[in-house]
């Protein structure tokens, strides 16, 4: 504890569109990106997806990359965000050399590997097509996506499913706390793949309609896919650089719910002891929390548990919360980082994006923000980030004091 | 960062005898050029029912977790950490086998379950009851030192007071084929599962400490030289494995240095895979533990080191573009 951890920059793309801008008009619209699924070769267009709304060659052209970034999605959307973070942070290439760049991924290059598998597998591994294998593993991806953007000192990946991202930020904040690193960029990217859309689909936990979480009627998520990043800061550094600072990174916590690799425990709690942790380093009482950007995917277990958690520890009267899947699509592996832009939008511009789709209470008092409402006075937002295996990340943007 | 951060317990599978020092005592080099894992006798480790539905790198994560829980001063860990380059392997490559040859209907979700890289760091919480920090990396040939470096700072500033930090790399009769085109510069393929529990406790069963865990993104060799004249660091583990694909900036680095260290390898034991960097922590430690060093870790062995075995700096890197550098000292205690 002690050193304090600032937000200087932020990145997005979702199927709510490209950068800041776009994002926090469509959030203020209450538009949602979720709608067909055309970027993969699957049979289930049954299921609706957030995708976005770019071809891989389209998205080359844009950021003028070539072989192999232009047939790796997950890295492309990952550029997108990565570059307008660093320009929101005014990051210059001799920064870059002392900062460590951290991404959370699961799928990683998985849409090349599915693309190239059959051909490997089927007929003779002495072809082009194993030599695209290379691109598979999550780290690549990262490291494409770190040296499209200049020399970094340090490049990792943190991979915990639908946290990852959230815990490439805790990574990022720990390394700054230790005086490591002055700056972190941190964040996620994730594209969607037939391998995990098939994979959510085999556990039967996809809606075929728009996603509706925290309703009583609620089905299952729908996928998507983006990324996103922020750029942590020191204060030293922060305060010498005269940057602005956008928020606080004021607290967070990982746990384990170490109940099933993909379903949650009735009472959360790998999520109560997460949001409990996250306050206790933020040094904030539940009181203080004035918005929650819930994991809420739209499953029945997940959404049950989550409010479960936020019930034990709000025992009165739960504070203002919400879901943006339902605009966005559960991005995964990027989700983390998404929703924590999604977040520092909400903090900057004074209000709660709405939970969109939501119709029937699953019970009364649980009821989550539907419309985008206004709160100029929002001060403290908790962001959760939960993944297979029980990895329960929570936390805490708050309005910079100086 | 004023706590100190030891190494309390090990345990490793790889193509050595599983659970064992045995290697230590009989270092022979490696010549296939793939290797599998000698697979560790699970009674007593994993209940038998468990057992039977874990893939291989499953096992044997909980097999090594497990016999490092039960060897240390620590009964349930604050923090789990897993290092992971390709995750559960062999799950994924069944899930996509299925789909290619069965389509998208009928496809199993207990492989899909498995198959993300998180799953090992989950399931050895599900097993211990352990709620605490849980995190897993997945870069290519640092996974391991990027778990190490989370848990040295976490213990380091007091976050945590113990972890257990694992690696594991699982490598199929596919994959195998599929990475001597992918990876040229390998030269014994093998895999990888190794656990240490990390303490700040100061306890006579402490094997080494550790006092620096560094990663560095395509660094020039100059830059990395500059870190290690600083310190004169006498004895250096590379990950050299006899390929000139591999060992080129190992030797532009050598020839960088200021002084003359002896320097030690160990994948010529141990094989190469994204894991094996772990294997070189295990390895170094166990010499500061034992204070002597097997001849074959000698990369020259007209170069013995002679002196006491104080410090140990290792040093690896992954297509000349990740590079780690982990530096542990002997553990002695009342003293520093």
């Amino acid at each position: 504890m002690g050193k304090r951890v600032f937000v200087t920059g932020a990145g997005i793309i979702s199927a709510l569109g490209t950068g800041n801008d776009a994002t926090l008009k469509a959030l203020l619209e209450g538009k949602s990106g979720i709608g067909k699924i055309t970027c993969i070769d699957t049979e289930h267009t049954e299921f609706p997806v957030g995708e976005v709304a770019m071809s891989n060659s389209e998205m080359s052209r844009i950021l003028n990359v070539n072989y192999p970034v232009n047939g790796l999605r997950t890295v492309l959307l990952g550029i997108f965000a990565a570059r307008e973070a660093l320009v929101s942070a005014s990051l210059s290439p001799e920064l870059l050399r002392s900062a460590a760049f951290i991404s959370g991924t699961t799928v990683g290059g998985m849409d090349k590997t599915e693309r190239h598998f059959k051909t490997v597998f089927d007929t003779n591994v002495e072809t082009e097509d194993s030599l695209e294998m290379k691109f598979n593993d999550c780290g690549y991806s990262t490291e494409l996506i770190a040296d499209s953007l200049g020399k970094f000192r340090m490049v990792t990946t943190s991979s915990t499913a639908c946290s990852s991202a959230a815990n490439a930020i805790i990574l990022g904040a720990n390394l700054i706390k230790a005086g490591i690193v002055d700056i972190a960029v941190v964040g996620g990217a994730e594209a969607l793949t037939k391998f995990h859309l098939n994979g959510f689909n085999t556990l039967m936990i996809l809606d075929k309609e728009q996603c509706r979480p925290f309703d009583k009627n609620r089905s299952g998520i729908n996928l998507g896919e983006g990324a996103a990043y922020l750029v942590l800061e020191s204060e030293k550094s922060a305060k010498s650089r005269e940057v602005g600072i956008m928020a606080e990174l004021s607290g967070y916590a990982n746990t384990c719910d170490a109940f099933h690799q993909t379903a949650t425990s009735e009472n959360g709690e790998g999520a109560y002891k997460a949001m409990l942790k996250a306050m206790e380093m933020a040094r904030l009482t539940p009181a203080d929390i004035d918005y929650i950007n819930a994991h809420g995917t739209g499953t029945p277990n997940n959404d049950e548990t989550e409010l479960a958690a936020m019930e034990r520890i709000w025992t009165d009267k739960l504070p203002l919360f919400s879901s943006t899947k339902s605009l966005t699509g559960h991005t995964t592996s990027a989700s983390g980082s998404i929703e924590s832009v999604i977040c520092l939008l909400a903090l900057q511009n004074g209000f709660v994006p709405g939970n969109s789709g939501w119709r029937t209470p699953i019970k009364e008092n649980a009821n989550p923000v539907v419309e985008n409402t206004p709160l100029p006075e929002i001060r403290n937002i908790i962001n959760n980030s939960f993944g297979f295996g029980g990895n329960d990340s929570s936390i805490i943007f708050s309005k910079y004091i100086p | 960062m004023t706590a100190r951060c030891f190494v309390n317990s090990m345990a490793q599978v790889s193509c050595r005898q599983p659970l064992s020092d045995e290697w230590f005592d009989n270092p022979c080099a490696l010549t296939a050029a793939y290797t599998r894992a000698q697979e560790p006798d699970t009674k007593g480790l994993i209940v038998p029912s468990e057992a039977r539905r874990m893939s291989k790198i499953l096992k044997r994560a909980v097999a090594t977790s497990i016999t490092a829980l039960n060897n240390s001063c620590v009964e349930q860990p604050d923090a789990i950490i897993t290092g992971t380059g390709m995750g559960c392997m062999e799950n994924s490559e069944k899930f996509l086998v299925d789909m290619c040859r069965y389509g998208e209907n009928c496809l199993k979700p207990s492989l899909f379950m498995q198959s993300t890289h998180n799953t090992i760091s989950s399931l050895i919480a599900i097993i211990l009851k352990c709620h605490g920090y849980n995190n897993t990396y997945s870069h290519k040939g640092i996974s391991f030192e990027s778990a190490l470096l989370d848990a040295f700072v976490q213990i380091k500033n007091g976050n945590i007071g113990n972890a257990l930090v694992g690696a594991h790399d699982e490598v199929t009769p596919f994959m195998a084929l599929v990475m001597k085109r992918t990876h040229p510069e390998y030269t014994n393929i093998t895999e990888t599962s190794v656990s240490a529990i990390l303490s700040s406790t100061e306890t006579d069963s402490n094997i080494c400490e550790i006092t620096d865990v560094n990663l560095f993104h395509n660094p020039e060799p100059e830059f990395l030289a500059g870190i290690l004249n600083k310190t004169d660091d006498s004895l250096l583990l590379l990950g050299v494995n006899g390929n000139q694909l591999n060992d080129t900036p190992y030797m532009s680095l050598l020839e960088k240095l200021s002084y003359s260290p002896s320097t030690l390898r160990y994948k010529n034991i141990f094989g190469d895979n994204f894991s094996s960097p772990a294997l070189a922590f295990y390895a170094a430690a166990t010499i500061l533990k034992q204070q002597r060093i097997p001849a074959p870790l000698y990369c020259d062995t007209s170069k013995n080191y002679t002196g006491k075995i104080n410090n140990i700096t290792i040093l690896n890197h992954c297509d000349n573009t990740a590079w780690s550098l982990i530096r542990l000292k002997k553990f002695d205690l009342c003293g520093s």
